[in-house]
């Protein structure tokens, strides 16, 4: 009986990485292209008029893949060597075939990118990496390709390496390797070549064979989804799943997570019969001292390691459907076997894989990437996924169309008195002209929805068109913004005043009219910074004078004696203005 | 911890998925030709669900062309592991006009069981047919997912299938629609021998060397049976052959082969240079005939 284990290995990279040849030759060399596989690619090749065989065609099956010459979706392909069985999850490059290959590397031990050593890392490169990295592949290899045209020089392999660290420096890998080959001649990918002395690690296969495979789960918590109730007589009522992680013993104490009733294991059966423990990856059937009536949706977990149960939860989602996010639209939200109605209530930003940078944007879109607010009707199981990869994952599901809108790892979970309160708030921004107001209020409008803003500039273009800039039309202009907060805020929305409201008084009167829901917020930046920045050259004609009562320059600010909070937005960036700016507003909005 | 071996890993991956199946669907028929692969999906039914019975019967989309030998088996293993057995025939489409056989010496009726096989689910009301597909069978099998979505005409889109993330299955559906299931995904034709092996299953003879008369087609011998035309210079010969897939007797073909136990077979596929549907006939009509037959809601 064949005894070697199964390991997953994923690879993404495109046509011009040499990801096809690399793939076949690999292949190849496991004996895994069997004589009629390769007559009929051979074939294939001749007859698109190729002049030698496209060992592409060995994974893109699909005609449109054939035609196109890029993989679209991922193929499965099966190799060994004399230690283990590897099944490949072969997914595409392209930025428009993400989701495919976020589906591949969803459940990889093992993930190898492809980088052409005479062009070093690309966009996409970068894309891979913190995708890999977001799902938490185990082992991370990335494969510097084409050696042989750069004369197997060390230093370009050095050069691209260091600069595959600097970006991934930001990112978290438990085991990042590099590893240069020629996938066309067959170099550094069965055994070490001599071509490379400067090389002292493994050759591909050699790694494949040797990278120390962990069990996949945590061994310590343990979770069970029940996928269903076994009850073939009245005297037998077993519940059917697989432990995702950990192990569990006959005469362990459980808990039913959404519930919360404990029993203790009476008995651990297979068709096999009755064992006394069982643990992470097998089938099994479990049934209990009481009779509990549990349902599918529960999760078995040991009752001191419980797992969250929560109704909000943040996570990072791959968006994977051509309908755009939609935010408070119903949606399923699947998490192990459980499924719930809910809502996307707040998409926090867009992460572009390709810098880091985060994006304040109102939707996901195919293939992008985000970090949102999921609610749902009633408490679901999610641990977080960088503890357990099985149980901190999720998909979001359309429930008209049916279409698996994204899918998503738990980053944070949010408590019951996290969820939004449905009374709104008066965020009222104050701070010089060009401290930032703006950007922090539209960033977080964004992704929100019941957000709007009342823009001091904006505003004076119209309502406020009959006031100037002397003390009294300031102190006008402010009530009227104010008492229009006012009703705004009375219909729950949430209201972002971005208006530099330079004197005490003035934002005092702004206090009075609101009340209760207004929170002083100091985007703070000195003169000295916004002059110099003058995003909009409004201090330079201050400067010369032609801007009279121009606050900072040629009438005075007031900073706040004691602000609801303080953004520093000549220290930190936006994106940790807004992080603040976000806590403190779902502070502000527990329920009480 | 000890890891497992990839047999387990695959058996455990596929119980999960036969139990998703019975969860999210009322009714579910396991497609059921008596072939190797229907086999391993029917006993790892009974795994799947004991001490309880399998909440799924068995269906049979019979061409009329099949050989005898895996007929009495089909009827034989179910009556023994307590399974109720469907049978409908392509024969019964064509006498309602539904379907017309091909003509000519290659003619088959493979491709017309799938609407003998549409007609059926539809009968049966299914919102799910299990099979034993396998992605290492084929190119375009290779992009199937586990649960894969069929249009309210049992067609497959494979240009957009629902991503299979995790083992987050989201097997919703609307009324009319169907799923396939295929828990031997990630299977290989040895993992398949070495389960029968491990459970000491039976399966139909043709599986073992034998003696028959044959006729040489590309590069297999085909059984000569009433079904078979045989072209004017066609020399029958006897010959010891087995069988690797068990399909139409039309367009599967045999290989010359001594293998007589499951050991046997199992030391000839780990030697063997060509995939096993190299000896199917259906498949090498076209580059993509095994995509084109899938779009249109083959097995």
């Amino acid at each position: 009986m064949d005894s070697r284990p199964l390991v997953r290995v994923a690879t993404a990279g495109s046509v011009d990485d040499g990801k096809s040849t690399f793939l076949g030759r690999l292949l190849f060399e496991c004996g895994a292209i069997l004589t009629d596989q390769y007559e009929a690619i051979e074939k294939a090749s001749l007859q698109t008029g190729e002049i030698e065989v496209n060992l592409a065609l060995l994974t893109d099956g699909l005609r449109a893949e054939r035609s196109q010459k890029i993989t679209i979706d991922v193929a499965y392909r099966h190799f060994a060597t004399d230690r283990r069985r590897f099944l490949l999850a072969d997914t595409p490059g392209h930025a428009q075939y993400t989701r495919n290959m976020f589906t591949g590397a969803s459940t990889a031990d093992v993930a190898m990118l492809l980088i052409d050593a005479t062009k070093g890392p690309t966009v996409q490169t970068y894309r891979h990496a913190f995708i890999v990295s977001l799902l938490r592949v185990p082992h991370v290899v990335i494969l510097i390709n084409k050696m042989d045209l750069v004369d197997y020089d060390e230093a370009i392999y050095e050069k691209w390496v260091e600069e595959v660290r600097r970006y991934v420096a930001k990112l978290e890998f438990a085991d990042l390797r590099f590893l240069p080959i020629s996938a066309l001649e067959g170099t550094n990918l069965v055994s070490r070549s001599e071509r490379m002395p400067w090389y002292s690690g493994p050759a591909v296969l050699e790694y494949l064979d040797s990278v120390e495979l962990s069990p996949r789960q945590t061994p310590v918590d343990f979770r069970f989804p029940i996928q269903l109730a076994i009850r073939p007589s009245m005297d037998f009522r077993g519940y059917a799943g697989t432990p995702v992680s950990g192990s569990i013993r006959v005469g362990d104490e459980v808990t039913a997570l959404p519930g919360g009733r404990t029993s203790r294991v009476r008995a651990i059966s297979t068709a096999e019969g009755s064992r006394p423990e069982a643990t992470t990856g097998e089938p099994i059937v479990i049934e209990l001292e009481d009779e509990l009536d549990l349902v599918r949706g529960q999760t078995l977990v040991r009752t001191r390691n419980p797992s969250p149960v929560t109704t909000a939860f943040e996570g990072t989602v791959c968006w994977m459907s051509d309908r755009k996010l939609e935010l408070n639209a119903p949606i399923q939200v699947l998490a192990g076997t459980q499924s719930q109605v809910g809502a996307i209530s707040e998409l926090v930003y867009r992460i572009n894989p390709e810098t880091l940078h985060r994006e304040y944007v109102s939707t996901l879109e195919l293939n992008e990437i985000g970090r949102l607010v999921v609610q749902t009707s009633s408490p679901i199981c999610l641990d977080l996924y960088d503890r357990n990869r099985a149980t901190g994952a999720f998909l979001l599901v359309d429930p008209v169309s049916n279409e698996t809108l994204g899918a998503g790892v738990g980053t944070r979970i949010l408590g019951e008195a996290q969820r939004e309160n449905s009374a709104g708030l008066v965020l009222w921004f104050t701070g010089l002209s060009g401290a930032g107001k703006s950007t922090l209020a539209e960033a977080f409008a964004s992704g929100r929805s019941g957000a709007v803003i009342l823009d001091g500039d904006a505003l004076r273009a119209g309502m406020n068109s009959d006031l100037g800039f002397s003390e009294a039309d300031r102190t006008e202009n402010i009530r009227r913004v104010a008492e229009l907060a006012k009703v705004l805020v009375a219909q729950g929305l949430t209201v972002i005043c971005s208006l530099i409201s330079p004197m005490r008084h003035q934002r005092q009167l702004a206090r009075e009219i609101i009340g209760e829901p207004f929170r002083e917020v100091f985007v703070r930046c000195s003169i000295e910074r916004v002059a110099a920045r003058d995003v909009k050259g409004l201090y330079a004609k201050a400067e010369a004078g032609e801007i009279p009562n121009f606050t900072g320059i040629s009438a005075s600010y007031e900073p706040p004696e004691t602000p609801d909070l303080v953004i520093d937005t000549e220290q930190g960036s936006v994106a940790d203005g807004l992080e603040q700016l976000r806590e403190s507003v779902s502070k502000w909005t527990q329920k009480t | 911890m000890l890891l497992k071996s990839g047999l387990e890993e695959l058996e455990a991956e596929a119980i999960f998925m036969l139990r998703e199946a019975a969860a999210h669907f009322d009714r579910v028929a396991i497609l059921f030709s008596g072939g190797k692969d229907s086999i391993v999906v029917a006993h790892l039914a009974k795994r799947a669900f004991w001490p309880a019975k399998p909440p799924f019967f068995l269906l049979h989309v019979d061409t009329g062309h099949n050989f005898p030998e895996t007929l009495e088996f089909r009827d034989r293993f179910a009556h023994e592991n307590g399974f109720d057995l469907q049978v409908r025939t392509v024969q019964a489409s064509i006498d309602q006009g539904r379907v017309q056989d091909e003509v000519g010496p290659n003619a088959s009726r493979n491709g017309l069981q799938t609407v003998t096989l549409l007609d059926a689910i539809s009968e049966f009301r299914l919102d799910a047919a299990i099979g034993g597909a396998r992605r290492d069978e084929e190119k375009a099998r290779a992009k199937e997912r586990f649960f894969s979505h069929r249009n309210t005409f049992g067609q497959w889109d494979p240009r957009n299938q629902r991503p299979e993330v995790w083992r987050l299955i989201n097997a919703r559906k609307k009324h009319g629609e169907h799923f396939r299931v295929f828990p031997l995904s990630n299977w290989t034709e040895l993992d398949v021998w070495e389960f029968i092996q491990k459970y000491e299953l039976a399966v139909p003879d043709i599986y073992f060397a034998h003696e028959r008369e044959v006729v040489k087609r590309g590069s297999v011998w085909l059984g000569v049976t009433p079904f078979v035309s045989l072209h004017p210079d066609d020399k029958p010969e006897r010959r010891k052959v087995r069988f690797r897939t068990v399909g139409d007797a039309t367009c599967t073909g045999a290989i010359d082969s001594s293998a007589s136990t499951i050991e046997e077979v199992i030391d000839e596929v780990r030697a063997s240079r060509r995939t096993e549907r190299s000896t199917r006939a259906d498949d090498q009509r076209s580059d993509a005939a095994m995509e084109d037959r899938k779009l249109q809601g083959y097995f």
